[in-house]
């Protein structure tokens, strides 16, 4: 496994985000998670970018944990959060290749890659543009790319496709299924149809416990985003013990 | 180049790119310019050279330019949420802290060479007579002392940048420690030893410039401000680690 996820409990205060999370990721995957508002998916998102410390557990990575040697994982990740922040200031180029210079590509390959994941995000026409001047879909998309930019390992998107239009989000999901040719890519979401179509697994987050952990692949898509919008929604219970069991789906 | 120099980079470009930079630096010129000023016309007829008088008007000011050059590093990072981007980039929280502190310093250093045209370019045309006693080594010892000054007061801003999740109170905290705190110990010190002089140096930092600029250079100033300047750098990467595991 390329990605371990063992036990995590992380709490605010009195109140628990995350309890007892565990599964794993395999190379080439697509992990989709899901869940309802405050269900724990960017903690969960901000422990797997460690950029949180669990209370207990690891995330393990290639054998060694993140939390261990935090800015060599950071070398072969790629995060988007949450509220996709970017400097306002700064034109779309210049921050992609200040990005891509802070993650130490070089001033030849940064040049390079930037001008492939414009092309890849839909961001040449706005590449001169300042960030502060964006819509929140094409803000969205800057932060795809780069989140994609160093081509890493590990890729975190925490709800990419929100704000999105349908060609957009169409657009990027196929942008995020070509990157699981190289990379361990686990997301969040709300969309269940949509992230049917590139998720080759599910997990279902409630109140920070997993509680379902689903295949996607190989089963009617119809079925797959009725199951998973009712475990969503706390309807369906009757697959937690497949959960429990390690989440293997 | 390491992360630390492409983060100086667009700290310092976004920082020369903004107004508010150049009206903090036109009010601190105008500030230490006025200090000056007043400076000579007391000091006419004495014995205190100029470029003294110079150094002791613009060291109360720069605990003033440097709280407001630093307000923003962090906590401005913390509002908008790219603090979260920037700590989950392979660069460590030391070189975060170092990068911020750079460009922080570049722009207190421009203030500081601007107001040095007052003693070198200004004085001279304006007024050549007061200007034929001014030697270029006391002023250098002058500035170099300055810069020590703002490498301190600087590193204690960023420190309170990150503490502190306003602006405001960033710098209010800033001018706290380097301004009324030295003040308050010098007060007490005073009270409490009446034999020791201090009426005469005023505010600390000053007083320890003026003598610099004077001839009268010390190296335990140069290690304190040395020191707690890196005390105040480590201390605000261990709140950037902390930081880090709090947030939420």
């Amino acid at each position: 496994m390329l990605f371990e996820v063992r036990q995590i409990v992380r709490r605010y205060g009195q109140r628990t985000a995350l309890d007892g999370v565990s599964f794993d990721v395999a190379p080439g995957e697509v992990v989709g998670v899901l869940g309802a508002n405050g269900a724990g998916k960017t903690t969960l998102m901000r422990v797997l970018a460690a950029y949180l410390q669990p209370e207990s557990g690891d995330v393990v990575f290639d054998g060694r944990s993140v939390f261990a040697d935090k800015v060599g994982y950071y070398g072969v990740l790629g995060y988007l959060p949450e509220r996709c922040p970017l400097y306002d200031d700064m034109r779309v180029g210049d921050y992609l290749a200040f990005r891509g210079r802070l993650r130490g590509l070089g001033w030849r390959r940064t040049a390079r890659r930037v001008k492939d994941v414009a092309a890849a995000c839909g961001l040449n026409e706005v590449i001169r543009r300042p960030v502060g001047a964006l819509s929140a879909g094409f803000r969205r998309r800057v932060g795809l790319a780069d989140a994609i930019l160093a081509q890493p390992k590990v890729l975190l998107l925490d709800d990419p496709f929100a704000g999105l239009d349908l060609a957009h989000g169409q657009a990027l999901r196929q942008t995020v299924a070509a990157m699981s040719v190289r990379s361990a890519v686990i997301l969040t979401g709300h969309d269940v149809a949509g992230m049917a179509e590139i998720c080759t697994r599910f997990l279902v987050l409630r109140d920070g416990r997993l509680v379902t952990a689903r295949r996607a692949t190989g089963c009617d898509t119809g079925v797959l985003v009725r199951t998973l919008s009712r475990a969503v929604a706390g309807l369906d219970t009757d697959e937690v013990s497949v959960a429990a069991q390690g989440g293997g789906g | 180049m390491t992360g630390a120099g492409v983060l100086f980079q667009r700290e310092a470009r976004a920082a020369f790119a903004s107004v508010s930079f150049y009206v903090q630096a036109a009010a601190f010129l105008a500030a230490s310019g006025w200090s000056l000023v007043d400076a000579l016309r007391r000091g006419e007829g004495g014995f205190v050279l100029v470029p003294a008088l110079w150094v002791g008007s613009v060291a109360f000011w720069l605990p003033f330019l440097s709280a407001l050059t630093t307000m923003r590093s962090f906590s401005a990072e913390r509002a908008s949420g790219t603090l979260e981007t920037l700590l989950t980039a392979p660069i460590s929280e030391s070189q975060v802290v170092w990068g911020k502190f750079q460009s922080a310093f570049l722009m207190g250093f421009t203030g500081l060479a601007l107001a040095g045209l007052a003693p070198t370019v200004l004085l001279p045309w304006l007024s050549p007579r007061l200007a034929d006693g001014i030697a270029a080594w006391p002023l250098v010892a002058g500035i170099v002392t300055l810069m020590i000054q703002l490498a301190l007061w600087t590193a204690v801003g960023i420190f309170f940048s990150l503490a502190c999740e306003q602006q405001a109170a960033a710098a209010a905290c800033s001018l706290f420690v380097c301004l009324v705190v030295p003040l308050a110990v010098e007060a007490a010190a005073g009270a409490w030893f009446p034999g020791v002089s201090l009426a005469a140096a005023g505010f600390p930092a000053a007083g320890w410039a003026a003598d610099a600029a004077s001839g009268l250079l010390a190296l335990a100033p140069v290690v304190c401000y040395g020191a707690a300047a890196r005390g105040f750098l480590f201390l605000t990467t261990l709140l950037l680690e902390a930081r880090q595991i709090r947030t939420g």
